[in-house]
């Protein structure tokens, strides 16, 4: 067992290896000089090169991906000459460091970089967004689970009815929208053509800053329209599939036997299928999480939320590369560390899979 | 064939029809519509559906946008812009994940045997002819005739480096010979592939590129591959555990001839269910980075460009209907068909 667990580490190792070295490679090709764009328009020739020297930019792309590597891993080394005791203290944070004759050796979480814009670590930025996009991928799962339990519950015990053939034509449109489609329609819906009922905004954050700019406030309903949204997709999944597994554990023998006891309908439902039928829903679940916090994105942008997406769109914008590729840095490394995870917690429960 | 037709259920003939009058109108867009026909007419914007225009005899039948284009031309221009990006990058997917996927099962972790040096020769080969390929193709110029330049002549010179490493190989001294774990291999690949945000790096990407439809489905095809190469992997570890493939591996055929002529065949209906979700994503892609300002360049219309329009006009109820309507029945249809294919 331990054997697995290691070899599992160290391939999850690699692909993140293998994904960073992907995002600093697409990045250095992207065109437009970070430099200029950071001085503006009117920037002179010795302000660039300055700028260009402190980013690492005159160096060579190996030197620099050497660099970005060193930055990243959490063991690192740093030449004396260059860097200054409080230089380390400013980048790399409180770290346990040694020093031999030439080097500092640190260790270290992983430094993601200044972001060029704002000249803060990339990494507050990205714990300042992230979560608000967990907020927004949680509570629409939990929106998709209840709702779709339910109703995939409702339909499997009217099966073939008009309401199971007319929910299963509305869960496959589902599953065919594009989020941000979506996004659109139940905004102008919503938000503009009904607002004076529903009350809700087009756009909104969590956060609001009040009228008269006394700080911010939390406005819980800008949560509703985005979570139904970005919880379409999975609703219509978990429909279908909690009702066919509904379907599957009702023919069983057991809940055969447990209406033969006479047992009520309620308890019948709640204790016996309930409990049976949720184990491919479970399962769904923890795939779709990681992949909810990206498809997050447009959602985000529709309704102005402020979570990760929407800093990703706007650091575009600002051509400031070292948030983009922090933001797509972390969102590949929980879903190695989620995939990881429910290896170790399938091989725990089959052994099969320990050995293959 | 009037049987086959009738058995498929109500749905399936309603996506095959749709299907094929999306075919049908984007070839009919490329033939039959005028590329002068008037795209900019700021005395007609944002008039409804059913009206006629104020300054020359044009009739808008689904009404025009906020820069007076008629609605019912870009949806045709978008359907033609979303038929070829879809088929175009599902087809490089498709190459990339068949051929990848394939070998991987074909070969296993323990039954490709290759020479030291020739390994280390193609491993140095392939890396320097990807960072050249990487580093020194101008992609912000992205011509039909360079593109096919560019790519040729790093595949060519792959091609002349791996058969100059073979030759070398034979006739060294180094003969050990190690086991190369492919499948090992190319699963970490997938995996890494897989664990990055496609969305954010095409985002990222589609700076890279001028924007023509071709440059489009480049992205896309290069980012969706994983998907086709994992079903390919899956169908060809099923086939390759039965008995025909032993017999013909064991009459002597040639690996490339029991991969085409056994494999292929066999497990091509899986892989084609794949392909028809392709098509449906890379159609939900194209219209996503459309929509968000980053796709097709500005002269050529987009299903997202309409909703992008849509957004800032929120009134105008005719450029949100159409454009999302056609996205949902094309989304709609190909994965219905898809499912169908699937049983």
């Amino acid at each position: 067992m331990a054997q697995f667990i290691l070899r599992r580490l160290f391939y999850g190792f690699l692909v993140l290896y293998g994904v960073v070295t992907i995002v600093f490679l697409i990045f250095n090709l992207l065109p437009g000089d970070p430099a200029r764009m950071m001085l503006g328009q009117r920037a002179d020739q010795e302000a660039i090169e300055e700028i260009n020297a402190e980013l690492g930019f005159n160096e060579s792309i190996f030197k620099q991906y050497v660099l970005y590597l060193n930055d990243l891993s959490p063991l690192s080394f740093h030449n004396k000459i260059n860097l200054s005791n409080e230089e380390l203290e400013l980048k790399y944070g409180s770290s346990f460091s040694f020093e031999t004759k030439n080097f500092f050796v640190l260790l270290k979480k992983p430094f993601l970089r200044l972001s060029y814009q704002k000249r803060k670590k990339v990494s507050s930025i990205l714990l300042e967004s992230l979560p608000e996009t967990a907020i927004l991928a949680v509570s629409s799962i939990l929106i998709a689970i209840i709702i779709g339990v339910f109703f995939g519950l409702l339909s499997a015990l009217y099966s073939d009815s008009w309401f199971d053939k007319l929910l299963l034509l509305v869960s496959t449109s589902g599953m065919a929208l594009p989020s941000f489609f979506v996004g659109i329609i139940f905004a102008w819906l919503f938000g503009f053509v009904l607002s004076n009922y529903t009350g809700l905004n087009m756009t909104g954050s969590l956060y609001e800053v009040d009228d008269l700019g006394k700080g911010e406030f939390l406005q819980l309903k800008n949560l509703i329209l985005p979570a139904i949204t970005l919880g379409i997709r999975p609703l219509s999944v978990i429909i279908q599939l909690s009702r066919n597994s509904f379907l599957e554990v009702m023919q069983m023998d057991f809940t055969r036997t447990a209406r033969a006891k006479g047992i009520l309908f309620l308890p019948l439902i709640l204790r016996h299928i309930l409990r049976n039928a949720l184990n491919p829903v479970v399962t769904a679940v923890s795939g779709m999480f990681a992949s909810l916090m990206a498809g997050a994105v447009f959602v985000e942008i529709i309704f102005s939320w402020k979570g990760i997406g929407w800093e990703i769109v706007d650091a575009l914008e600002k051509y400031d590369l070292p948030v983009i590729m922090g933001a797509v840095l972390i969102i590949a490394a929980i879903f190695v560390m989620i995939n990881i995870v429910v290896d170790i917690i399938y091989g725990l429960l089959d052994p099969r899979v320990r050995y293959s | 064939m009037k049987n086959w037709l009738t058995s498929l259920s109500r749905s399936i003939q309603f996506s095959m029809l749709f299907i094929f009058i999306w075919i049908i109108s984007s070839i009919a867009t490329l033939v039959f519509v005028d590329k002068d026909y008037p795209k900019l007419n700021l005395s007609d914007k944002l008039l409804s559906p059913f009206s006629s225009s104020i300054s020359s005899d044009n009739f808008y039948l689904l009404g025009t946008d906020e820069l007076g284009r008629d609605v019912l031309i870009s949806l045709l221009e978008g359907a033609t812009n979303a038929l070829m990006i879809g088929l175009f990058s599902v087809l490089i997917a498709a190459i990339l994940g068949i051929f990848i996927g394939s070998a991987a099962a074909y070969y296993g972790d323990n039954s490709l045997k290759i020479n030291t040096l020739e390994l280390i020769i193609k491993t140095i080969s392939l890396a320097t002819t990807l960072l050249f390929a990487v580093f020194i193709i101008p992609w912000t110029q992205f011509e039909f005739f360079s593109f096919w330049l560019h790519i040729l002549f790093p595949f060519i010179i792959v091609i002349l480096l791996f058969i100059i490493a073979k030759k070398i190989g034979q006739l060294s001294v180094l003969t050990k010979e190690i086991t190369l774990p492919l499948d090992l291999i190319i699963g970490r690949i997938i995996e890494v592939f897989e664990s990055l945000p496609t969305l954010f790096i095409l985002v990222a990407l589609s700076t890279l590129i001028n924007g023509s439809w071709l440059s489009i489905s480049i992205i896309i095809g290069l980012t969706s591959w994983p998907n086709i190469a994992k079903f390919t992997r899956a169908e060809f570890l099923k086939i390759k555990q039965t008995t025909f493939i032993e017999a013909s591996q064991a009459l002597g055929l040639s690996k490339s001839s029991i991969i085409i002529k056994h494999f292929l065949p066999n497990a091509i209906s899986p892989v084609l269910v794949s392909l028809a979700f392709g098509v449906a994503s890379a159609v939900i892609i194209e219209s996503t980075l459309a929509f968000l300002g980053l796709g097709l360049n500005a002269e050529s219309a987009s299903w997202g460009n309409l909703l992008a329009s849509a957004r800032q006009n929120i009134e105008a109820w005719w450029l949100t209907l159409f454009p999302s309507l056609a996205i949902f029945l094309v989304i709609y249809s190909c994965s219905a068909i898809g499912e169908k294919l699937k049983i």
